[in-house]
């Protein structure tokens, strides 16, 4: 009956129990003190954001001076919690982590009723940008990014991923796309991990994954990284030296471009929207509409609780990396992601059709 | 290979057991019963609850713990399951089909004493094939493809002929129905939305625990309230209650094929990443059904087999589970996904490093669970006399209890007041079917494989079709595909015997 990963209502009986945390934090900054900020998360507990949640909840608490509820609101790929947090009050007791490259594919390709978080939310801080690699097997006789293209001059390349129009689809097909890659796509695998599992089988040639969510597996052994979807080294990790960059004016776009005798500059700017699309990132968010006092306050103190050096320790414990940024200037950069992908619309319902037909 | 194994083994057990150490699954497992237990609250509740807590502490602690939580959410599920036909997990809905009939006939004591033994034997089982695996248990993962899984959920299939009673259209009709549920949502391949109506909530398919609630515990309140029947038990005296809670702790013994092969079946589906104990409990009371010698007539009306091969599947899964968590950090169940979290907040990734710097760790962890599992079902044993005195209490004060239950339990799943409406809809829907003899397991298991089936068939036609895999190579394949048709084939085969029998 009751027994689900899902806690929205068990978080909320849980405190109606008494068993918060009784509060002894700084006073606030706005009028919260005593009531409880619900703080939306889009997956399953024990996930990625779930973790993020958690590991903020006690350092943001302390600042905000009010008792925060983690509650797991799973469904659509993240849209059931934007919805739900869209249409939430702006009175500061509704705050919720966006999946902001999900929602802005989405809302791009109209896929679903996806709300966008360029105009839709108030944006309150990034957490961390997300960026990918394409790995593949460890056993694959695909071992770098010269081997990938030679192969794929021969036949298609068979790329795994979870759903048509999720972001880890949008990095394969819009990447290949820009590499001049035929690409075929499997899609159905239940999550991440259970498409690394069909890469390391070989039963898919590449997939695209965030670093940091595969790390384990390439520290394994499991599975090696090909391509840095980003214009800089994604981490100092030692698996990652020598592996080209999609970006940059020297990156793998590019240089594909000149081999192929195509515009290179215009290579390197798409894949730079490529990059700023998928590297969107984890954001905070609150709903639409809300005051500029609670705003400046909620944003001030979820900075602080970010930039905390135990915070940023306990992240590092976890393997959770993170690229802090503050409300004004996430919303920037997902505004200018949102505008140069654009561009990528027609091949995402290029590859959308082609697994559909 | 095998002596460090050995040597991480006992020193896992030692760091269980010694003091204070030996306080946490103690004490995760108390508190897991008592979650458990508790209206809308759970285990799981309790593991994500626990996590922001335990961020400071050792490895060791966090591992004993979890590992008690893991274990302690189960068995109390199986007894809201068998008093109030009430899955108290997904998994346990399949023990409510014999479980909760055996408390109609005032035998509540004997089904629990039976749930208590299976589920603990089947988690022993399942941890003793964990150990076992250690030194091959990543092999043992990548040997599992979608098309094994695909044959696993046909096989599932096939089980549904074994559970149908009555009229074997219905039972076809209410399987189709079950099917057609599971498509709502998401198109796994295309990402296209299917009977949706533009509707959100549906975009992610109907929820199991809703329909659950719905099917099985509302309509059986509806049915309570609309008959004469004034208790579930019929009784109206706790004395006048019949079951032994030693002939259910017995019956384990008696029935131990039966419990031997549904422990295998939960060991192996447990294994397999993203499946559920649901499936597990089903498959395993499908496969107690099929090869029951004197026919299938009593399961669904008080067969302690009924209980038996669910219990025992559904708790040699934990163990089982934690396999490809441990190996490769895929979740094989609920309650290992929030263990991965609370491992990886604590900078512990699964896989190579863990099994090779940690397997102490790892083993503090299994015996944790090992330990945390029978600690309940003995608890649970315990206090079965004061749990049976509910199947006396009268329908008008069950009834809206129960209802009331329902509701909270379908809004604490995911916090939605849609899911609410489900269980009421389905309410009705379950009642309907009882009252006009229509049954509603072939519905639920349908319901329960048919999204699986559907994502590995796409996966592994496509596989065929482009050249990745042969279908008819893999030898754990043609094995499921043997097990299916040795499994359609049972009921003639029985039959024919019967036959011969009679003409001699």
């Amino acid at each position: 009956m009751v027994k689900s990963l899902s806690l929205a209502g068990g978080a909320a009986l849980f405190n109606l129990w008494g068993c918060s945390s009784g509060h002894r934090g700084p006073a606030p900054c706005f009028e919260i003190a005593g009531r409880k900020i619900r703080w939306l998360v889009p997956f399953p507990p024990g996930g990625g954001y779930d973790i993020y949640s958690r590991l903020l909840e006690p350092f943001f608490r302390e600042r905000i001076g009010a008792d925060i509820v983690v509650e797991n609101t799973p469904g659509a790929g993240g849209v059931i919690s934007a919805n739900k947090l869209k249409s939430s009050q702006p009175d500061g007791a509704t705050l919720g982590i966006l999946n902001a490259p999900g929602l802005l594919v989405a809302s791009l390709t109209g896929e679903t009723s996806a709300p966008n978080p360029t105009r839709d939310f108030t944006i309150l801080a990034r957490i961390v940008r997300n960026q990918a690699v394409w790995v593949t097997g460890i056993n694959s006789p695909l071992r770098s990014m010269d081997d990938v293209l030679a192969e794929a001059a021969k036949r298609p390349l068979l790329f795994g991923i979870s759903e048509a129009g999720s972001t880890n689809f949008v990095n394969t097909a819009v990447a290949a796309h820009l590499l001049g890659i035929e690409a075929e796509f499997l899609a159905g695998f239940a999550g991440s991990r259970e498409t690394s599992l069909a890469v390391m089988r070989g039963e898919v040639d590449l997939a695209a994954f965030t670093f940091e969510s595969i790390l384990d597996r390439i520290e394994a052994d499991d599975l090696r990284p090909l391509l840095q979807i980003s214009a800089e080294r994604l981490s100092p990790h030692s698996s990652l030296a020598g592996v080209p960059m999609l970006g940059g004016d020297a990156g793998a776009a590019a240089r594909r471009a000149i081999a192929r005798q195509r515009d290179a500059g215009q290579a390197a700017a798409d894949a730079h929207a490529l990059i700023g699309l998928t590297g969107a990132g984890l954001l905070v968010a609150a709903p639409p509409r809300m005051n500029e006092e609670r705003f400046r306050c909620l944003e001030q103190k979820l900075h602080e609780a970010l930039t905390d050096a135990a915070f940023q320790a306990a992240a590092a414990r976890a393997n959770r990396s993170l690229d802090v940024e503050r409300g004004d200037a996430a919303l920037a950069e997902i505004r200018s992601a949102a505008q140069g992908a654009e561009l990528f619309v027609p091949v995402i319902r290029e590859a959308i059709n082609k697994i559909r037909n | 290979m095998l002596e460090p194994i050995l040597q991480a083994a006992w020193e896992g057990l030692l760091l269980v057991f010694s003091w204070p150490n030996i306080l946490y699954p103690v004490i995760g497992t108390l508190l897991a019963m008592v979650f458990a237990f508790l209206p809308g609250l759970s285990g799981f509740t309790l593991m994500a609850l626990a996590i922001p807590f335990t961020l400071s502490w050792e490895p060791l602690p966090l591992m004993l713990l979890f590992g008690a939580f893991v274990g302690g959410a189960t068995f109390m599920g199986s007894v809201t399951a068998i008093l109030f036909n009430i899955p108290g997990t997904t998994p346990s809905a399949a023990t409510l089909i014999d479980g909760y009939p055996m408390a109609e006939r005032g035998e509540a004591k004997t089904a629990i004493g039976c749930s208590a033994m299976s589920s603990a034997l089947g988690s022993s089982f399942g941890v003793l094939v964990l150990i076992l695996l250690i030194p091959v248990m990543r092999g043992a993962i990548l040997a599992f493809g979608s098309p094994e899984f695909l044959m696993l959920t046909i096989w599932g299939f096939a089980t549904i002929a074994a559970v149908m009673r009555g009229s074997l259209l219905k039972g076809l009709a209410a399987a189709g129905v079950g099917l057609l549920l599971s498509f709502i949502g998401f198109d796994p391949q295309t990402a296209e939305l299917r009977y949706t109506f533009g509707n959100a909530y549906l975009y992610d398919g109907l929820g199991l625990v809703p329909i659950f609630l719905g099917i099985f515990a509302v309509a059986e309140m509806i049915n309570l309230s609309v008959t004469d029947q004034r208790t579930i038990s019929g009784k109206t005296q706790v004395e006048e209650l019949t079951g032994s809670l030693w002939r259910g702790v017995g019956s384990v013994f008696t029935h131990f094929g039966l419990f031997i092969r549904s422990s295998i079946i939960g060991t192996v589906i447990g294994m397999i990443p993203a499946v559920g104990g649901a499936v597990a409990s089903f498959v395993a009371y499908g496969q107690a059904v099929q090869t029951a010698r004197d026919g299938k007539e009593n399961f669904g009306r008080g067969d302690i087999r009924g209980v038996i091969a669910p219990e025992a599947a559904h708790d040699a899964k934990d163990g089982a589970s934690l396999v490809p968590a441990l190996a490769f950090g895929v979740p094989g169940s609920e309650g290992t996904a929030l263990l991965l979290g609370a491992l990886t907040l604590h900078g512990l990734a699964p896989g190579k490093e863990l099994m090779n710097d940690h397997l102490d760790l790892v083993f503090a962890l299994i015996w944790s669970l090992f330990f945390s599992n029978w600690l309940t079902s003995i608890l649970g044993v315990a206090v079965v006399n004061h749990l049976a005195r509910l199947t006396v209490v009268r329908t008008q004060l069950l009834a809206p209890f129960i209802f009331a239950l329902a509701t909270l339990g379908a809004y604490v799943y995911k916090g939605r007041v849609e899911d609410v409406a489900v269980v009421f809809i389905f309410g009705f829907i379950g009642y309907y079917m009882k009252k006009h003899d229509w049954p509603r397991i072939p519905l639920v298991v349908a319901l329960v494989l048919g999204s699986l089936f559907e994502n590995n068939l796409h996966i592994t036609l496509r596989l065929h079709q482009l050249g990745r895999i042969n279908f008819w190579t893999r030898p754990i394949t043609l094995a499921l595909i043997a097990l299916t048709a040795a499994t359609l084939a049972l009921p003639y085969l029985q039959a024919y015997r019967a036959r011969r029998r009679e003409r001699r």
